[in-house]
Parts: C-alpha cells; structure tokens; sequence
C-alpha cells in the first residue's frame, strides 16, 4: 500500500508518500510560489527520488479543509487528476486532524489551527490517545483571540497557523499555560499516515472527496443554501 | 466620507473638493499616480459613472504606463495587470459579496511588490492585510464636476496637499 | 498516430463554465460538455467567484468522465492534454490547470496551456478548418473586447482592445440598470428587437482614426437616459426603445472597427467569436462586412462562442501538431495559472 498524501490548505503546500505505515519521503514548498507551481514539481521530484512510478500509488489522501479555498482546491484537483490516470482511490481527511495528526505526543488535549483570514481561524481540539486524533470541540471558524477560551482550564497547545501575531494577547487571555508545537512531520505525510490507519481499520476511504469550507460563500447564505459541512472523514 | 479605513501609519488627512471638468479629474489623479510608490492600496468608491475608471486611468499614466496603453474595467476579469514604472494591479469588487468571494479573486495568493488600485471598495468590509494607503470617493454633481474626497495617512497627505494646492486651481 | 487520429482532451475553467471536450484531429468534435452556471448566478445579477470556484471542484470529474463516455474513448485513448491557463479567475483556472497538469503529468501525456482568447479565435476554424488566412477576428466578451490578427502560420497578433470597458460588460451594466437581469445580453437583444433606436446613445471613436473600442461612454449615456426619463415620465420607461438604441450604438462601434481594420490589414477572412457574438444584431451587421468587402465573416455557431472546450481542445491541438516535437508540451509540472494574459502583445 503506497499512499501519497497531498496539502495544499496551508500556507506552505506540502505532498508525501506513505509506504505500509512507513513515511518514505516528504517535501514542502514555498509560501511564496503558488500551490500550482509547486505541488506537482514536488510529487515529481519526489517519485524521481524514490523510484517510484505513478501507478504505484494504491490511494491519494488530501487534506479537503479548513483552510485556504484555492489551495484545497488546486491540492484536490491534483489528486483527481493523479487518480483518473492512474486508477488510485481518492480520498480526503480534515486539515485540522492532520494537524493534529502531525503534532508531537502530547498528554492533554491539542488545538489545531488554520488560517482563515486576517484575524480569523479555524480551529479544532483533539486528543491524542495512542496515535490517532479524537475530536473533543469543533471545528470553528472565530477570531483568533478567542482561542484563548479554548483551553477550558487545561494548558493550550496549539499547532498550525494564523495565531502568531496574536500569541501575546493569547497568552494573556487564557485560564492556563499556551504552548505553540512545532510539527513532527508535514501535514502531508500526516495525511498519509491518517489515510493508513483508518485502511487498516477497515473505514471506508470514499472516493471523490469534497472540500470543506465552514465558512459559507456569502452568496450560499443568501440563496439558502443547506450549508451542511462534510462529515470528517470519507467522502 | 462615510467609511473609515485603516490606513498603514494610523493617521488621517482628509481632503475634499471640486473637479470641475473630466481633463481635471485626470490632472490630479495623474498628480496622485506620480507620487505613489510600490507597495501603496489606492481604494476607489462611486457610483456607476462617477469616473472610477477615469480615475484609474489618470493614476496609471502618474504611475508611468506607456501612453496608448489604457486602464481597463476589471469588472469581469477581476484583477488586471498592468506594465509600468512600477507594476499595477487594477481590481473591481462590483461583482464581489463575501469575503469568501474576495479570497478566491487571489489578490493576496502571490508577494505583489507594485502598486493596487480596487475599484468598488465599499462593496466589503476588507481586512486588507497590506494597509490601505489612499482612499478616494468620486460623487457625480453635474454631467462633468465632481467632489472627490481623499483620506489617507499624513505623510502621503501632505504631498498631497501641496500638489493639490501648487499645482490645480480646484475650488475646495 | 497520425495528425487526424490525435485524441485531445480539452479542459476550460476559466469563468462560470466547466467544460470539457475531446476533439479527434484538429476539428473533429467528439463530444462537448459544458455545465453552465448562469442559474446560480444570475440572481446575484453576475457572477460569483468563490461560488464558481465550488462548482468548478465539485463538476471536474464527472464533466471529464461525461465527455469521455460520450466520445467513446478512455483516459488511455487520450493523445494530449490541452487546458486554459488564463486569462480569467486564478481560482477557477487552478481548478481546471491543476487537474489536467496532475491528469496528463501521471499518463506520460504531453500537454498545452492553452490562452483563454486564442481558444476562442480558434473556435472559428473548428466549423472551418479551411478558413482562409490571415483572419482578422474581433473577439468580444463579457471580459474582453480585442481584434486579432491570424497569420497563415497560426501565430496571434493583437491589434487593439478596448479603452475601458468590454461591450459584454456594458450589456450587463446596462441590463442591470434597466433591472433587465443577468446575463444581460441576450435579455438586451430580445428586448432590442421589439424597440426602435430613438435615444441618442453616441458610438464612441466614432470619427477617430483608431482601432479602439470605447463602451463606458455609452453605458453613461443610457444611465443619464434612464434618469432624465424618470423625471420625466416616471417609472414605466420605454425600456425596449432603450435597449435598441443601446444595442444599436454597440453594434456600430462593434461593426465600424472591424471594418476599418479589415481596410488597414486586407485579411482574406474575418471572424467574430465570443459570447457577444451570440447577438443577433452583431451576427447580421458585421456579417454583412463580408459582401461588402468580398471575403468570408465566420460567425461560429451560437455553442462555441461562449465558453467551451472545444474551442480550448482545437487551439491546443493545432498548437502540438504544428510542432510536436517541442520539449515545452512536457514541461508543464510547474506551469501556473495567468489570470492577466493577452496573447500576441
């Protein structure tokens, strides 16, 4: 089972290849380039390193949000058009678990973090209890200084993006210590790994995921649109 | 004006007056365009015909585009680029509702070291991540005269002062 | 594979319109999906971009498996890869971009980044691969008013564009003042049809000796129209008598310009394309150039002039056979998307 898993949610997009569990290799690109430029180049780089071909690739994993909406789309349009070529199933995990996913072994809860936009995030709390993440609230889309009320009395450890520059008044706000964690791997080879487990559980991996955006296009709002998000996993 | 806008450096001037012909109109945006530097946000504001884009067009020729090349309506196209001494990019939020929307019109994906002109800025209430640099709002009071009404940090205010006053014979 | 057997797949998400379509050879059109949005749109009174981006994620695959099934043909029986990379709305054009570079980067393909405006000067030859050349070609749309050289090798010159606003965009501002509805010109046209030009609507760059198109004077022109007429008479204004003197103004600076510029650079045919080129007046004025001057005026049917992806198919495969060997059709993986991009400037 080889798995490639593909973010372009965040900031600096990034792409991995999981082997039985295993992460063979990741890459990160710049926040610079666009996501157009970069995802792909770095797949194929990648590949080229490793020796491996496109149709070795058994599943595509991307990560389907919260987080930035041409991002999750170029990301997602890359693993439909890798999958119609070479047969791969696709499927999609939330941006936030993988977050979650692709943070360091913690012993309380964890709060994942996307940027939204200037002054708003995404936000979700997970647990960590041996391996995969278990949602405890969320996801949200608020300003970020209301992360601060995240913690519920418990130390906050917050991974992701879009709270740095409000970190201090963070910090000053909350009941408890605020922790940042650095990631232990790319959201991408999290991706994989999320995509992994849950395969080898036997859940269903879906087959032509959706982005999923909280935040509603003001337009859908008006035209009463359902606004239901996409369940977290499968598609 | 009605609408506050962050500007970079926190403060404010505010200037009103009358433009009494459509080749003034031109004559000061031109001024204006001279004396932008890359990294500015110029917002405009105005009703259909109040010479938004006739606006547009004398800060670009200030900003130094080639003469015969023209500021188009963004309307559709959303973003157009521009050549000049500095870069120009030239939005239009007519067609725009949401954030959401302004996100995916991709005026902040990519590092943009030139000079932004919005059309229709009022449609949002923008979190623009630059800083505004110039906010100008154009009001039809007969078929050729306008009131335009400029508000923008002091430093850039003050250059623009003295070129409004040296420089045009513009009844305040 | 021969020329005629080249199966291309063509990809077009530039605006509201996901679109799909694979062309046998240069012209033979095996199938043509294109999934509109105007419903979604038009009760916002235009279009809306992260709506048409949605829609775009949401309808790539299954256009591209519905235009497949309908040609016959597998994603293995795919030549080549052609897409638009702009001009138009970056978040749309990477939906469409990132799927066909990821699509034809996996399957070895080689593959074209198409321009938006030359897929639509090419959609003139998909009904007449043997039109004659040089074409002048007036391209006008909701974005874009532009004359087009086409040389008899294919390469794109571009001539002139228009000052300020497209004439598709002044049909829409126009219908939205009028509260006629999105989009505007067929609504304009239909109305156009029952009214008389009696307002002095003026033809911009009437009397210059430019190739430019003006149409923010026109669309100023009809507000004072509609505001004089409401002091006047009130709400219940002649809105078809507008709408023909509108059209009329349009069609004359549409029609004068192209005919100066067929007397400048004596084409051996001309084409009008894009969506404006649905409008009926436009159809017959400029049509009636060519007996005028004595050379063809093709006019694509009413489906390739708004957006499609025959068109995006056609341009990017005439662009591969006439030079197949070229290193660039596989030298895509970083391509990005254009969204300001004139061809031939």
């Amino acid at each position: 089972m080889l798995i490639l898993g593909i973010d372009g949610a965040l900031s600096e997009p990034s792409v991995a290849v999981a082997r039985e569990g295993l992460v063979l290799f990741s890459k990160v690109g710049s926040p610079k380039a666009s996501i157009s430029r970069d995802v792909l180049r770095m797949v194929s780089e990648g590949f080229r390193e490793y020796s491996i071909s496109a149709e070795d690739i058994s599943h595509i994993c991307v990560t389907r949000g919260p987080g930035s909406f041409t991002g999750i789309r170029a990301a997602m349009a890359t693993a439909y058009g890798l999958a119609d070529a070479t047969g791969a199933r696709v499927g999609a995990v939330g941006t936030l678990e993988a977050l979650a996913m692709a943070a360091p072994a913690v012993d309380g809860p964890i709060t994942a973090v996307s940027k939204a936009r200037k002054g708003i995030v995404y936000s979700a709390t997970y647990r960590k209890t041996g391996g995969a993440p278990e949602l405890v609230h969320g996801p949200v889309e608020a300003p970020v200084e209301n992360l601060a009320g995240q913690g519920g009395g418990l130390p906050l450890v917050l991974i992701g993006e879009g709270f740095e520059e409000e970190i201090a008044k963070i910090r000053k706000n909350a009941e408890g210590a605020v922790d940042i964690a650095q990631k232990a791997m790319p959201i991408a080879a999290a991706a994989a790994m999320l995509a992994f487990w849950r395969l080898e559980k036997g859940e269903s991996f879906g087959q032509s995921p959706s982005p999923e955006y909280i935040g509603r296009s003001q337009a859908e709002l008006t035209q009463g649109g359902s606004g239901k998000t996409q369940p977290l996993y499968g598609g | 004006m009605t609408i506050s806008w962050p500007t970079r450096d926190g403060s404010t001037t505010r200037l009103k007056r009358v433009l009494s012909s459509v080749e003034t109109t031109l004559a000061l945006a031109e001024a204006i365009g001279s004396i932008l530097k890359p990294g500015d946000m110029v917002l405009l504001i105005g009703e259909l015909g109040a010479g938004k884009t006739t606006f547009t067009q004398g800060l670009c020729k200030g900003i130094g585009m080639a003469p015969g090349s023209w500021a188009r309506s963004p309307t559709f196209t959303l973003i157009n680029e521009y050549r000049a001494k500095s870069p120009i990019r030239h939005a239009d939020l007519y067609r725009i509702d949401s954030p959401e929307d302004f996100e995916s019109i991709g005026l902040f994906d990519t590092a943009f070291d030139g000079i932004t002109i919005i059309e229709w800025a009022d449609k949002l209430p923008l979190d623009l991540e630059l800083g505004v640099t110039l906010v100008v709002e154009l009001k039809e009071i007969s078929q050729t005269a306008r009131e335009i009404a400029l508000e923008c940090g002091t430093e850039l205010g003050s250059a623009l002062t003295q070129c409004i006053t040296t420089q045009y014979d513009i009844s305040g | 594979m021969t020329d005629n057997e080249l199966i291309t797949l063509g990809i077009e998400t530039s605006c509201d319109e996901t679109a799909v379509a694979v062309l046998r050879g240069a012209s033979q059109v095996l199938s043509s999906k294109v999934a509109s949005q105007d419903d979604i749109h038009s009760a916002h009174g235009g279009i809306v971009p992260e709506l048409a981006c949605r829609r775009h994620i949401e309808l790539i695959r299954p256009m591209t498996a519905s235009a497949l099934e309908k040609a016959g043909v597998g994603f293995k029986d795919i030549d080549l890869v052609a897409v638009t990379r702009g001009p138009g709305l970056v978040g749309a054009l990477l939906v469409g971009l990132s799927y066909a570079k990821a699509l034809a980067w996996a399957s070895g393909l080689p593959m074209v980044g198409v321009n938006h405006l030359e897929g639509h000067v090419m959609s003139a030859m998909v009904e007449n691969p043997d039109m004659p050349l040089p074409c002048l070609a007036l391209m006008v749309s909701g974005g874009h008013t532009e004359l087009f050289l086409l040389s008899q090798s294919h390469s794109l010159e571009w001539l002139s564009g228009t000052r300020d606003d497209a004439a598709g965009e002044a049909f829409d501002k126009v219908a939205r003042l009028l509260g006629l509805g999105y989009p505007g010109g067929p609504i304009i046209d239909r109305l156009a049809r029952e009214g008389k030009p009696v307002y002095d609507v003026p033809v911009a760059l009437k009397s210059e000796d430019t190739l430019e198109f003006s149409f923010s004077g026109p669309k100023t022109a009809v507000k004072n129209i509609v505001n004089r007429l409401k002091n006047e008479i009130g709400e219940n204004l002649p809105v078809a008598d507008i709408c023909a003197s509108f059209q009329s103004a349009v069609v004359q600076a549409l029609y004068g310009k192209t005919r100066l510029a067929a007397r400048r650079f004596h084409p051996a045919s001309i084409a009008v394309v894009g969506g404006v080129a649905r409008n009926s007046a436009v159809r017959r004025t400029i049509g009636a150039l060519g007996e005028e001057l004595g050379i063809p005026v093709i006019i694509p049917a009413p489906e390739l002039c708004t957006d499609n992806a025959v068109m995006i198919a056609a341009a990017g495969a005439g662009r591969f056979l006439r030079d197949r060997n070229n290193p660039e059709f596989h030298d895509f993986q970083e391509m990005d998307a254009t969204p300001s991009w004139l061809p031939g400037v």
